[in-house]
């Protein structure tokens, strides 16, 4: 099922698939890791924690923190529920207290990102769904896919 | 620790010396917290004022595998000159993932509050810390800095296990000597319930030596032992956030023991950038207390908090403080503190 739901954004993207299963793509956030990462599903809680520092590991590896950072906004305030200003007080925080960990490391180019992440177990970020490859594994988020219905990661969207 | 302005030219080498090449494998970086402050108040002794808070200049280094170092400085007026406070100057070394030990001067690690903001007006909700964690220079009742050496765990396992364990020089001591051959212990620990709520316990024991000063400024006239035990509970939810401390102090000797009572509450509800709350503080000490005056004081405190930047925060706030001794102040209270 996983292999299937890995296999779906690919097909999206080659052929411009959008069949009656398959919700637009455009406005879905994707969460990705690495295909060497052992980590398929998330919750928007373990996604809270990690990108405040809460947790370090990530499926057994050190958790590496990116943001695509021109959707910065639209991913912290949906899925997270706070500003990106609350995030980066956080991390001034963190490193106030000596609480160790390092704050998301921002990219600007969508290829980048997905380099940097497909690159490292620890690594996860966000990008939209529908610039998303085959080089990483896009995480379903408390058990939904970017193109279900029920995805709670979407642009001005509540969740 | 008050030193002359001679600490002031140390700190500023310090400061420079971060903007020189590092060593090989350091990571030094500079951060500053500061905060203006105006205040209104009904009590004829208080005029209304600007004042200057906390200039606060924040350290941290990785010195290479395992090793980090931290300091934080503040420079503050103080009978009528800048003096520099050096308020943490600790030395981490990580022995396994999340747990390290710490030797230096440090936050005390009681309760959640001291050891979550420090001194960066920026970082805490309201204005001014609570009342039982006022610093001792302004009259607090806890020992909020410890120079000692401890084992520290950050985010242990799923439930993020937060836990300190510190032997330290107890109060009245200095940052170079203590004042009895006793050791203070602090022991704190805390762990999520989820991803936005954490509970934890702290307790803390010294021996207190006659001579030393008590925070309204008398001199303790025999030896006693300090014991402090109290719960924590914190909230940071999207909208809501929520912090509770409860803290029961007892100074006591073989003859007799007195307890005092120390608390707060705080809540606040965000929208958007606009964080409305409201806090209310109680210390209450008994009659006869070897180390605090006998007073009943509770605070009222209502305001609104705009976090114009993750730099940059504006706060207004009404104060009522309601004290058997001192009577009923009302003040006005803004504040606008930044880092950088």
């Amino acid at each position: 099922v996983h292999l299937v739901f890995r296999m779906i954004p690919s097909l999206v993207l080659s052929f411009g698939l959008t069949s009656t299963n398959v919700y637009p793509a455009s406005g879905q956030m994707a969460v990705v890791v690495s295909l060497s990462s052992d980590v398929q599903d998330i919750t928007l809680a373990e996604l809270t924690d990690l990108y405040l520092g809460g947790t370090s590991d990530l499926g057994g590896h050190t958790v590496r923190l990116t943001e695509f950072s021109p959707k910065r906004y639209q991913f912290y305030t949906v899925a997270l529920g706070r500003l990106p200003a609350q995030i980066d007080r956080n991390w001034i925080g963190r490193e106030f207290r000596g609480d160790g960990g390092s704050p998301p490391k921002g990219f600007v180019d969508v290829g980048e990102l997905l380099k940097s992440i497909a690159a490292d177990p620890g690594a996860i970020g966000f990008v939209p769904f529908n610039e998303v490859d085959e080089s990483v594994r896009v995480l379903s988020v408390e058990g939904f896919m970017p193109n279900q219905p029920e995805y709670q990661i979407q642009e001005g969207g509540a969740s | 620790m008050k030193h002359t302005r001679t600490g002031a030219w140390l700190v500023t080498a310090l400061w420079l010396s971060g903007m020189v090449a590092p060593a090989s494998g350091q990571q030094t970086s500079i951060r500053g917290f500061a905060d203006v402050t105006f205040r209104v108040s009904d009590d004829d002794a208080e005029n209304s004022s600007f004042q200057l808070g906390q200039y606060d200049l924040f350290f941290s280094s990785r010195l290479g595998e395992g090793w980090r170092f931290l300091a934080e400085t503040v420079f503050e007026y103080d009978g009528g000159s800048f003096i520099v406070d050096v308020e943490r100057v600790q030395i981490h070394y990580a022995v396994a993932p999340g747990i390290s030990l710490v030797a230096g001067k440090q936050h005390t690690p009681i309760g959640y509050w001291n050891t979550e903001y420090h001194h960066g007006s920026l970082l805490q909700p309201t204005i001014q810390r609570p009342s039982m964690y006022l610093f001792e220079d302004e009259g607090g009742v806890l020992p909020i800095h410890t120079m000692g050496l401890g084992i520290s765990g950050r985010g242990i396992g799923k439930q993020s296990l937060k836990f300190d364990v510190l032997l330290g020089n107890g109060i009245g001591s200095s940052p170079v000597e203590d004042n009895n051959g006793d050791k203070s212990v602090t022991v704190s620990v805390s762990s999520r319930l989820h991803s936005s709520a954490r509970v934890g316990v702290s307790a803390y024991t010294t021996a207190v030596t006659a001579g030393v000063a008590a925070p309204d400024g008398h001199e303790v006239e025999e030896n006693f032992r300090q014991s402090i035990l109290g719960p924590t509970v914190v909230y940071d939810g999207r909208r809501l956030e929520m912090r509770a401390e409860y803290l029961r102090i007892w100074n006591g000797t073989d003859a007799r023991t007195t307890a005092t009572n120390a608390l707060y509450a705080y809540l606040g509800i965000r929208s958007g950038r606009l964080v409305t709350y409201g806090r209310f503080d109680r210390i209450a000490s008994e009659l006869g207390d070897l180390y605090f005056e006998n007073d009943e004081s509770n605070q009222y405190v209502v305001g609104a908090r705009w976090d114009a930047s993750a730099l940059s925060v504006l706060k207004f706030e009404f104060q009522t403080t309601v004290s058997d001794l001192r009577g009923t102040t009302r003040r006005m209270v803004g504040q606008v503190a930044v880092s950088f």
